[in-house]
């Protein structure tokens, strides 16, 4: 196994960097992605299913002033946080089943693959993110005192949900019983960011003197370290 | 408050023998198949 | 051996002082402070237990040795084992201290948490039925999950203690009492010993059943000395 590693490719010119290799993937899964429209659909049904659920139970509810902040910010993260658990796992499970794992492994260095499924996961937060958090302020009259640190939060948070989740995916995909087996494995390793997202949405929506926004340089510091040691690992993973 | 200690005490050490008792005769048995794997080498 | 008589001994006069050499602690109602002799030291385990796995899984990653790998997986069942424990003795101890069996502080939090990427561990070594590949995912595993633990330990207390300020659990405290503070430390040490005989007894048995996979493989029996044939056999299974 350790020979894959010194040995130089003489066959393939020195240009291709990580970040070519990285994008290139990342466009086309998005390319495929774009005309299946599997995966987001997966996520945007769950999230909006689950939002109209929340809302229509909670409205009818008069919930008191002084708990909305929390109670919305732990509604929200909950909804973004299973959607994530039910899309993410598209990216690798679609090599799998579509038997392209092989000429993936042949095209591109493991970190390059990480990165370009990465950045891919990332788009589909992005997009689950721009779709359900202004949906769901409005619907459930979320009030939000300091925006700016909102937007840092849920921005950070969906990072985050990515970092966690990426490797995890790889690790799955040929597994039995991988969509069970994705969320119970990323759980584990989400729920302090959870926790602190929460807590930063629940700071933002109420306005505490939340100088230095400390939940997001841990939410940081948690996308810094879960990338860099899935970048570690990754290679352990994709390789047999 | 004592006698009640004391009975909670006791089946705590009931407990506690009857785990060291399975430890010990565990111990005994994985030695007897090591050995035995031992001779065949 | 006679180590592991001391240690017998030694647990029993434990629980024998933890009873009637002690006084109970002042802050905490009745007898029940008692139960702190035997809930940390457990809680210590488990978490001491998740080190050891996940260095053996390093170990296992860098040197592909079995043994390593079995010291990991030895580790994670015996921590699971100790979790469980710490959880049901502190939700004991909670619900004499404060009413419930379940509130959320920090150091409840934390444990769940532990169970929960225990719990995460097995199904995925159940999942993978490639035996080598399952070895690799369970080590990778095992090094994300500790990566989040630092995140646990300094995010938690933070969050959770400004949402919940009455309920932080504070155990740290029994050297209050000189007679109470040898009896914490002797447990601790009876646990920590116990653990490692526990340990040593799992690894050993997980060795043995590798060997005998590995003469099943090399066609030199079973290795079950009742029922194997007596008549020698060539040692033509083996390469010399």
């Amino acid at each position: 196994m350790p020979q894959t590693k010194s040995v130089k490719r003489t066959t393939r010119t020195e240009s291709s960097t990580y970040l070519n290799e990285a994008i290139a993937i990342w466009f086309r899964d998005m390319r495929s992605e774009f005309r299946t429209r599997y995966a987001l659909n997966a996520i945007l049904m769950f999230a909006v299913t689950t939002l109209i659920a929340v809302s229509f139970a909670i409205g009818s509810f008069r919930i008191d002033e002084s708990e909305r902040p929390f109670l919305y910010a732990v509604l929200l993260w909950i909804i973004l946080t299973f959607s994530a658990l039910s899309g993410l796992s598209r990216s690798f499970v679609k090599e799998e089943e579509a038997g392209t794992i092989d000429v993936l492994k042949l095209s591109a260095r493991p970190q390059a693959v990480f990165l370009g499924k990465l950045l891919f996961n990332l788009s589909l937060l992005g997009a689950l993110g721009v779709v359900i958090v202004p949906t769901f302020i409005l619907l459930m009259a979320y009030q939000i005192n300091f925006p700016v640190f909102f937007t840092t939060m849920i921005i950070t948070g969906c990072l985050g949900l990515g970092a966690g989740t990426t490797i995890i995916a790889a690790m799955i995909a040929r597994a039995s019983g991988r969509g069970a087996l994705f969320s119970v494995l990323s759980l584990p390793l989400l729920l302090p960011l959870m926790i602190t997202c929460i807590k930063g949405c629940e700071r933002a929506a109420i306005g505490y003197d939340s100088a230095g926004w400390p939940e997001v340089k841990i939410a940081v510091a948690y996308v810094i370290i879960m990338i860099t040691m899935s970048l570690f690992l990754f290679s352990l993973v994709w390789e047999e | 408050m004592k006698e009640g200690l004391t009975f909670v005490m006791a089946v705590n050490l009931i407990i506690w023998c009857g785990i060291a008792l399975y430890l010990f005769i565990l111990d005994k048995r994985i030695k007897a198949l090591e050995t035995s794997m031992k001779e065949k080498e | 051996m006679v180590q592991k008589i001391l240690l017998t001994i030694w647990m029993a006069v434990i629980i024998v002082a933890a009873f009637l050499y002690t006084e109970a602690a002042v802050g905490f109602p009745g007898q029940t402070s008692r139960i702190l002799f035997f809930h940390v030291p457990q809680s210590w385990v488990a978490t001491l237990s998740f080190l050891v796995s996940m260095a053996a899984s390093v170990v296992y990653l860098a040197k592909r040795k079995l043994k390593a790998d079995h010291v990991a997986q030895s580790a994670a069942e015996l921590g699971f084992l100790f979790c469980i424990l710490a959880t049901v003795t502190g939700s004991i101890f909670a619900k004499a201290t404060w009413g419930s069996f379940w509130n959320w502080d920090p150091r409840e939090t934390s444990i769940v948490i532990l169970l929960t990427i225990y719990g995460a561990y097995f199904a995925l070594r159940s999942a993978i039925s490639d035996p080598d590949r399952c070895r690799v995912l369970a080590a990778v595993y095992s090094i994300l999950a500790f990566v989040t633990v630092p995140f646990l330990v300094f995010v938690v207390p933070r969050i959770t203690a400004s949402l919940h300020p009455e309920n932080t659990m504070n155990p740290a405290n029994p050297g209050m009492d000189p007679r109470t503070l040898t009896v914490f430390l002797g447990s601790l040490f009876a646990y920590t010993a116990l653990y490692l005989w526990m340990l040593r007894l799992r690894i050993r048995i997980l060795n043995l059943e590798s060997l005998k996979v590995r003469d099943l493989f090399r066609g030199r029996g079973g290795g079950n000395p009742k029922t194997e044939n007596e008549q020698p056999r060539m040692k033509g299974g083996r390469a010399q």
